[in-house]
């Protein structure tokens, strides 16, 4: 079972990096970006149930005062309403650092059944964009397409 | 063309071009008669070689490590300003210039020279430090945070090899960038802009510096437009080592431990590519990221198991990965591996990516038999992969899985087959052009603007990143004065904390020169890096240095040409400094080539000098910030035409001028005489002139304590030629090698001068309460600066 672990800061903080990722981005030319929203994403595999899944997130992933966080399985196909979503990952082989904390942290935390974790990032662009525009913006100022992918929906 | 996955069978009936052929297929890196030499062994064996053979002789064999250039016999010509040709032959370059040194001055006080991972030198009270600068060029190309990240933990793991394992105390850093100003459209050869570059490369080396709890406390950024596509990323480390640990050694019988992170598929041919021009279509396997939490416990259980003795020898597993480690440690015993026994990050790497993964974070170490169940559980203890994967024995390379023979090799032909290069070398002075009139110029303008150009501006963005405080050693740090923001000019580290011995460390570059002459070049960033450290006070006479060679594809000879011209004035100047080089590296095919485009471009042969000495009382360690009113301020050193290269030069677009040059007869006995005076506290402040000359000076001097300044360049010693020109702009520009501004009390005035003898110095004016850098120039016209101005451009002027 895989597990989609997303962390983001709650709302009423304000996310200092989308801001100035934002100026970026009217900078290139995606003058249609609204808001821009980061965060970090992480999926969890191996014979974990919910309250598993849920444990990791909430005791090691996520910081209960500024950052809140959804778990759930990865969806089929990623989907956004009211703008584009990219998520950034490690392409397979290159080494993830995050991840293998992760991995350790949560045997520290006794947490059992936990096989294999990958980390990336998330950016929701809110807005009128499209596609190709945003993944352009992408993998020009927000990955290494040496070692990254990008999933944009 | 090859069949079989284990074995190159048609390996011994190939052409020198098939071999050529087969050995870009496989990012070898090794020339035709490398590959010819390979092919005449194997065919005196009757056998074919394994991919796994071939592999691991690439990597020994690589320019990464084995320096082929460096050692390679050479036919220099070059022509001097009058069109004379001179030759000269190099029996092997690097023994002839920079280790010649070395050997010749046999200092008592270096302990290991170019033979270990780092240079050690005696420190005192039975201590030693190890120091060692790397670079990692093409990695922070193409991912500049890993690249960079891994760069550090690299080095850092060099100075946990060196002899038994030093504590590292402090880590350096240059780097060398495109140009922040570049459009949208101008980019890294690896397709990332230079902004992205320079914020991924200082994350890369914070993250890990930090991290690792050692500070950061010395180092420069330059800005040149032929780093767009090759920027330069050197990382050094200090550390501190106890005398006896200073030896070691490799026994028949030992075992080959394998300690740390995990092997997975990443770095792999990261050596062999690294020995080549950088172009587009590199894999992302050659990419290393780092973890230096896995590389903080290594380093705690590693010097607790040195001070227990639980191993004789020990180094890191950088460049080839396990095949170089294990190859290099086993030279004289032979060393049988088993690779099912190598600790993987997943399963599924093939045994030849074991052998070969450039995974961080691991040593590989021998220990005696009897040592191992210790070893064991203290590595346990502390969370630390640890596995035996073999022992030292046989007299050969034996390499296996699961009972597979991979690789049997005589570790003769490993480490001493490749075959000596010959390489042609030329040199043409370019065609020297004039310096531009002073004509329509402003002079206030014109120091404003050199304090704003992003090589002589603030580093504050970067520095301030780095902790350069952690392990409470950092007696003189990288900004001082009350408000912290004068640039110091070297670090000084206090060794022990109730003792007041301390450890200077200090750099020079400056690759803008080379396009005047490499031989001027190096011998400038030499005289900056021991400037630098005779202006905090360090003893003079226990300076050691470290030599990192940058260059475009050797291959070209006017590429080599320029190493060359920089070998010889490190040997000359070295020699009549009487500085011993303890230890070097050399990055070269820093080239693009875009296929596509069919261009290629190189960058400026550059040199870092890294320096390091002692100072018996870091109390006693002199500072740069101005410090007092009414104190008269000196200049020492002659001042001379020398505009070529200079920062104004650049400001005004000029390739024209003469580059600084080096005397060392008269530089040397002032840098002994400013020290004696420095020892006898006649000194209160004293700043070193290099980039953007007196004028840049002056400025960090009074911003550095917030005072002002009264100057009048008309008493600045000048050479005969300056003199008749009086040109304001020249004198307070001017880059000449040698030279100080001192700040002194009156009442030590007289003991000053008399001190410093026959040594050309004058007293150009003196500190005043009133924040203004008031100059009377060669005409007579006052010009001043607010110190606020000043420190406004200069802090402004790096906007990552």
């Amino acid at each position: 079972m895989t597990w989609r672990v997303r962390v983001e800061l709650k709302k009423a903080f304000l996310d200092h990096r989308g801001e100035a990722l934002k100026r970026e981005a009217h900078h290139f030319g995606l003058t249609g970006v609204r808001a821009l929203r980061t965060g970090a994403v992480y999926e969890l595999e191996g014979t974990l149930d919910q309250t598993q899944a849920l444990s990791i997130a909430g005791r090691l992933l996520a910081d209960p005062i500024t950052q809140e966080f959804s778990v759930a399985p990865p969806p089929k196909k990623d989907d956004f309403s009211g703008g584009r979503r990219a998520v950034v990952w490690l392409k397979k082989g290159v080494a993830d650092p995050v991840a293998d904390t992760v991995f350790l942290a949560s045997k520290d935390l006794s947490v059992q059944g936990l096989e294999s974790v990958r980390s990336g990032h998330v950016f929701d662009f809110l807005g009128t964009l499209s596609g190709p525009d945003v993944r352009r913006f992408c993998e020009e100022h927000l990955m290494n397409s040496l070692i990254q992918t990008v999933d944009v929906c | 063309m090859l069949i079989g996955s284990e074995t190159a069978e048609r390996f011994s009936s190939l052409s020198a071009m098939e071999l050529t052929a087969l050995s870009r297929e496989r990012g070898l890196s090794l020339n035709a008669e490398e590959m010819t030499t390979i092919q005449t062994h194997f065919k005196k064996l009757k056998r074919s070689p394994t991919w796994a053979e071939l592999e691991t002789l690439a990597q020994t064999w690589s320019e990464h490590c084995k320096h082929k250039t460096f050692r390679a016999a050479v036919h220099h010509v070059e022509r001097d300003d009058h069109g004379r040709v001179h030759e000269r032959y190099y029996k092997d370059l690097l023994k002839d210039t920079i280790v010649r040194v070395t050997e010749t001055l046999k200092k008592s006080w270096c302990l290991s020279v170019f033979k270990d991972n780092a240079g050690i030198v005696d420190a005192g009270d039975g201590q030693a430090l190890a120091f060692k600068v790397e670079t990692h060029n093409h990695p922070s190309a193409l991912e500049p945070y890993g690249g960079a990240g891994t760069g550090l933990g690299g080095v850092i793991r060099d100075i946990l090899g060196a002899g038994l394992g030093a504590k590292p105390i402090a880590n350096t850093d240059v780097f060398c960038f495109g140009p922040l100003d570049e459009t949208a459209s101008e980019k890294t050869g690896s397709g990332l802009s230079t902004r992205r570059v320079v914020h991924g490369v200082v994350s890369g080396v914070r993250d890990y510096g930090n991290r690792m709890g050692i500070p950061t406390v010395n180092g420069a950024v330059y800005f040149d437009e032929d780093f767009r596509e090759n920027p330069l990323v050197f990382c050094g480390t200090l550390g501190l080592i106890p005398h006896k640990a200073v030896a070691k050694e490799v026994r028949s019988g030992d075992l080959i431990v394998s300690l740390g992170g995990r092997v997975g598929r990443d770095g792999i041919h990261g050596a062999t590519f690294s020995s080549d021009a950088l172009t587009t279509g590199i894999p992302s396997s050659v990419v290393q990221i780092g973890n230096p939490i896995v590389e903080k416990k290594l380093m705690d259980v590693l010097l607790v198991a040195r001070d227990r003795g639980l191993y004789r020898g020990i180094t890191d597993c950088g460049a080839g990965g396990l095949s170089s480690a294990v190859g290099e440690m086993g030279e004289t015993t032979g060393a049988d591996v088993h690779l099912e026994s190598v600790s993987l990050k997943y399963q599924g790497i093939a045994p030849w990516e074991i052998w070969l993964s450039e995974s961080q974070e691991r040593m590989v170490l021998a220990v005696p038999p009897s040592h191992w169940p210790e070893l064991k559980i203290l590595c346990e203890s502390e969370d630390v992969d640890v596995a035996v994967i073999g022992t030292f024995r046989g007299g050969r390379l034996r390499v296996s899985h699961t009972g597979r023979a991979l690789v049997t090799l005589d570790m003769g032909f490993l480490h001493d087959g490749v075959p000596k290069r010959t390489m042609k070398s030329v040199w043409s002075p370019p065609a020297r052009k004039e310096f531009p009139s002073q004509k329509g110029t402003s002079v206030k303008k014109d120091l404003l603007a050199v304090l704003a150009q992003p090589s002589v501006a603030s580093k504050e963005w970067v520095v301030r990143q780095y902790d350069h405080e952690v392990q409470g050693r950092t007696v003189g740090k990288p900004f001082v004065g009350p408000r912290g923001v004068g640039p110091s000019d070297a670090a000084v580290l206090q060794l022990h904390p109730s003792r007041p011995l301390g450890a200077v460390l200090a750099c020079g570059l400056n690759p803008h020169y080379s396009r005047w002459d490499p031989y001027w070049m190096a011998a400038s960033v030499l005289d900056e890096a021991v400037r630098n450290l005779v202006a905090v006070g360090a003893r003079i006479d226990r300076i050691s240095i470290l030599d990192n060679f940058c260059g475009g594809n050797p291959t070209r000879p006017e590429i080599l040409g320029e190493l060359v011209r920089a070998s010889q004035a490190c040997h000359d100047i070295a020699l009549a400094y009487g500085l011993p080089f303890v230890s070097g590296k050399d990055s070269l095919f820093n080239e693009f080539v875009d296929p596509k485009a069919k261009t290629r471009r190189s960058i400026p042969t550059t040199l870092l000098i890294s320096a390091l000495s002692l100072l018996p009382d870091v109390s006693k360690a002199v500072t740069m910030n101005l410090k007092k009113p009414g104190n008269s301020l000196f200049i020492l050193g002659e001042t001379r035409d020398e505009m070529g290269g200079s920062r104004y030069g650049i400001l005004r677009n000029s390739l024209g001028g003469d580059v600084p040059r080096l005397n060392p007869t008269e530089t040397w006995p002032l840098y002994e005489r400013l020290h004696r005076a420095m020892h006898k506290d006649l000194v209160v402040s004293c700043h070193d002139c290099s980039d953007g000359g007196v004028g840049v000076t002056l400025a960090e001097m009074c911003f550095g304590g917030g005072f002002g300044a009264r100057v009048d360049l008309g008493q600045v010693p000048l050479s005969a030629d300056l003199a008749k020109e009086k040109r304001t702009d020249k004198v307070l520009f001017s880059e000449s090698n040698g030279r100080f501004v001192v700040e002194v009390s009156p009442p030590f005035k007289r003991e000053f001068v008399r001190v410093l003898g026959k040594s050309v110095l004058s007293e150009i004016g003196r500190v005043v309460e009133s924040p203004r850098l008031e100059v009377v120039g060669l005409d007579g016209k006052r010009v001043v600066w607010s110190v606020s101005e000043l420190e406004k451009s200069w802090r402004g002027g790096l906007k990552p």
